[in-house]
Formats: C-alpha cells, structure tokens, sequence
C-alpha cells in the first residue's frame, strides 16, 4: 500500500486574490475563508467563491459563532453556516475557542475563555450544537490571550478534553501558541507536546505584531509576513504531529498573490519533508 | 447566574464600556489588565473600520479623524446585534442626521443613505430582473394594472438637497467637480449584470417609479409620473426602466 500524499498548504483567500487564485493551476492550493463575509443574499464574493470553488478546495472557519458564550448558539447563524456548507461543501469547517456574543449583542472580536470546568460544560455544550446544526465535524481552535484569566485546567488539556467529549478535532495554531506563550509566560514547546498527534486536523500559521500601546504584548494581527520562531515552532508542531493541511492567513496589510504564494511555498516544503509522527 | 456568565457580563462592559474595577477579581493577575486595552482597541478598530469602508464619501466630505470619532459613537450607541458584519451599520445615516457636530452639513445624512444604498445592493440578489418580453407578453388591461416590485438590489434615494450630484462627484472623481444645483434630487441604485449602477431622476421618472416601488399599479403611477412632468412619456421611461433590469421578476416568472 502507498502511503496518501502529504496534505498541502493553502491561503486565506481575500477579494483582492480572487482572480489570481482563480487562473491559479496549482493543484494542491486550497483556500480559507471566514464564512461570514458570505452570508449575502448576492454579490461579487459568493460569484467569485463559485467560481473558485469549482476546481480547488474550500474550508470555512468561522469568527462569529461564539462556542464559549455562556448562552446557547444564535440559531439563524447556524442556519446561515448550514446553507453555506450546503453550497460549497468545504472540506474542513473550524470556529475558535472564544466568545464574542452577549445579551444579543456581537462584539466583533474573539474574547477570551477562563479554562474552567463550568467553561468547558459550555463549550462542549455549544461544539455540540454547531455538529449536530451542519452534520458535521468541527475543528477548534486555539485562542490568542491577552490577560489572564482564572485556570482550572491547563489550556492543552482544556482543548483535549472538549475534542474528547465531542468528537471534534483541533487546528493548531501555531502563531497564537507562540503569541500566547508570550503573553502568558509559558513555554510554547512543552504546549505542544501536550497536544495528541492524533486531534490535529489542520494548522494555522499566521503574523504577529509588537503592541503599539507599549505593553510586553504580542498582538496576532495578521497583517505581516510569518515571523522567524513561529516557522520554527511549525517544525516543531510537524515533527510531532505529522503533515497536516496548513494554512497562511494575512487579514491586513495584504501583499500580492505572488508574495503570498511564496510564503505558502515555504509550508508546503516543509510540508513535503515532515515525515509521519511517532505516536505517543 | 453561572460564574461564567457573570464574568461574561463583566468582561463585556469593562471592553465596551470602560473601567476595569468589577472585572479583577476574574484576572489570575490583576497587575495584567493592560492586557484588556488590546480587547477595547479590537472591538471598536474592527468595527469602525468597518464603517469607514462602508460609507466612503461621507468620510471624505468630513475627514478621517472626525468620521473616526462619529462612527466610534455610532458603534457604541448602536453595536452589531449579528455576526454578519458586511452588512451592519444600517442605523448609521439615521445617527449622522442627528449627530450636533454635524448639524451644518445639512446633506451628509442623504449621503450616507446614498453610501449605505450602494453597499446594500452590491449584496443584494442577483436575481434574474423582469424581462422585458415578459412584459410584452401581457395584455393591455393586465398591463395598465400590473404591480411591479423594485430588483432586491434597486433603491430610490430622494434629498431636499443636491446630495446625489455630491455624493457622485466624491465617489468617482479624484478631484470633485462644483455642484451647480441646490436640489432636490433623486437617485436610482441598482445592480445590473452584478456591476452597482446609479443614475438622477427626472422629477416624472421619480414620481413613476417612486408610485410603482410602493405598489401602484402602471397607469396610476404614470399619473402621478405626468402630474409633475407633463411632456413625459411614460411608455418610454416604462420600457427603459425594465431594459435597464430595474424590477423583480413579475410574480410566475421562472426565477
């Protein structure tokens, strides 16, 4: 039996790349997008996202679902997120491990989760609903953290558990593990190696920003290219979990495709040599 | 109420609101609030930015640091209540017509109606519009009664002031051309072939289609179309209006 090719890396796809990544013939190139700006009655992105959907893959990971608000999940979004999978039957579906919906209001941003018991209750609560909502499995995702909050359980064995208990997976992202190890004072590595191989099913890789208010903070800010010691902790990340599909995302300050391609290069290489993890 | 909620509720206020005092005893280290300000600075940045890419020509006519300080105003009086965000600020042309330090500008709430329907209806359907064989098709006495919807993407912008002629010229020219006229105008938005088109009406051309998108029937819109311009001729205007893909499919239509 021949082993199955290594997994490719893709880009979050911004409007400015449509028509590049349209004419692009690189078979392995997938592409991400926040689901949300395409939950339109019309318009140039969903045409778009047709016509790019047509021969390459699409994941959809989503910003606004709030899967740690301590209230159940807003229904007419899991509505609009079903007719979305319906329509362009994305290969991975993600949400992050956050909350941004309160008292009806959305605050646009992803706010940060104690790791408490009662905490993951309502987490798994919620993945629960989001699964059973789209028929399908979800991955989560590692936040990026500010402040600290109350802790009950270490963050890695917090994730673990509510993959455990529903049966979703994770997407690793690297840069909000180094961010948040930065801001947190915690060691990057030993996080994880407290991740099991067998929960990754996609990573992200993304850039930072020093914070501009002069704290000791970094800032996962999307908006540059991928630093130096995140790559670095991705060799790690691969070495122990083995190729997983892998993604560059840049929400600002976007370069041209072609810039952008090459950074994705640069995973896909690594990418092409991880070899498959030692399971633990 | 759960420790989870009340810390929600906390954390919400404390990020929204200002002030940092109910939310320490939820910190593991009081000493990095600080943190809280990268939260506070996420939320309004995402949002008013949001708001500056939605209604370009009103930030242009007011400038970026007063646009920065109205919209950051609108977003707390006003937050997004959905996750979908390409479409919030709907309540903003209302906040800038009563907005004091704005009171000067007498147009700029008609702008921002003309920002707000632009943005609407490149996100509206983009639906097959009424063709005009089907409109031939019909006899004459369903055509003298026929009630035609405006195209999802279509909206009819009327202001006691030149505000479309300012809004144009803000849009689409790097250097604005004066405005002659003091108003009033109307402005068609609509989207034909997926591109946002937009054009002025003549007072019976608004008057017509003004009638129709609130559901009179053809020849009583054409009254009121000939009651402000006599020398009208609103077969013509008719005909030209659905070349144009200005209505929705007539109710039957095969979409």
């Amino acid at each position: 039996m021949t082993a199955p090719p290594p997994p490719h890396a893709g880009i979050g796809l911004k409007p400015e790349h449509y028509r590049a990544v349209r004419e692009c013939g690189d078979a392995g190139l997938w592409l991400e997008v926040h689901p949300e700006n395409y939950m339109t009655d019309g318009g140039p992105r969903l045409a778009w996202l047709e016509l790019i959907r047509a021969d390459k893959d699409v994941s959809l990971h989503g910003v606004g679902m709030s899967l740690g608000g301590d209230e159940p999940l807003d229904v007419d979004h899991l509505k609009r997120w079903a007719d979305l999978v319906g329509r362009f039957d994305p290969v991975r579906i993600s949400e992050h491990v956050a909350w941004s919906r309160r008292g009806g209001v959305y605050y646009a941003d992803l706010f940060p989760l104690p790791t408490t018991r009662e905490a993951l209750d309502r987490l798994c609560a919620n993945i629960d609903q989001m699964q059973t909502a789209l028929g399908r499995r979800i991955l989560i995702e590692n936040p990026s953290l500010y402040v600290p909050l109350a802790r009950e359980l270490d963050e890695p064995e917090f994730l673990v558990e509510a993959c455990r208990r529903t049966g979703c997976g994770l997407l690793l992202d690297v840069n909000n593990v180094y961010v948040s190890a930065h801001n947190m004072r915690r060691d990057a590595g030993a996080y994880l190696d407290a991740i099991p191989a067998d929960l990754v099913g996609e990573i992200h890789l993304a850039g930072h920003a020093a914070d501009a208010g002069g704290r000791d903070l970094l800032i996962d800010s999307h908006g540059a290219p991928v630093a130096d010691a995140v790559w670095a902790l991705y060799a790690h990340a691969l070495a122990r979990v083995g190729p997983q599909p892998t993604l560059i995302e840049r929400d600002a300050d976007i370069p041209s495709f072609d810039v952008l391609m090459e950074e994705r290069g640069r995973a896909e290489t690594a990418l092409t040599a991880a070899k498959e993890p030692v399971h633990v | 109420m759960s420790d989870l909620s009340r810390f929600q509720d906390a954390f919400a206020r404390t990020v929204f609101a200002g002030g940092d005092a109910e939310l320490q005893p939820a910190l593991a280290d009081p000493a990095a609030a600080g943190g809280l300000d990268v939260y506070r600075n996420n939320v309004l940045t995402a949002l008013v930015d949001g708001l500056a890419k939605d209604y370009p020509v009103v930030e242009r006519l007011v400038g970026r640091d007063f646009f920065r300080g109205m919209a950051a105003e609108h977003v707390r009086n006003d937050p997004p209540r959905s996750a979908v965000l390409t479409l919030y600020g709907g309540g903003f042309p209302a906040f800038v017509a009563a907005f004091p330090p704005a009171r000067d500008l007498v147009y700029l709430a008609d702008v921002a109606r003309l920002d707000r329907a632009w943005i609407e209806c490149l996100f509206a359907s983009d639906s097959d519009p009424l063709s005009p064989d089907r409109v031939g098709a019909l006899d004459d006495d369903a055509f003298a009664v026929a009630r035609l919807a405006p195209h999802p993407s279509a909206r009819l912008i009327a202001s006691p002031h030149a505000a479309y002629s300012i809004w144009r010229t803000n849009r689409e020219d790097d250097v604005v051309t004066p405005i002659a006229a003091a108003g009033p105008e109307t402005a068609l938005i609509w989207k034909n072939a997926g591109a946002v088109r937009h054009r002025r009406l003549g007072d019976g051309e608004a008057a017509f289609l003004h009638a129709l998108f609130s559901g009179a029937g053809l020849s009583d819109a054409a009254g009121d179309a000939l009651a402000v311009e006599a020398d009208l001729d609103p077969l013509l205007t008719f005909a030209s209006l659905v070349a144009g893909g200005v209505f929705d499919s007539l109710e039957g239509d095969a979409a």
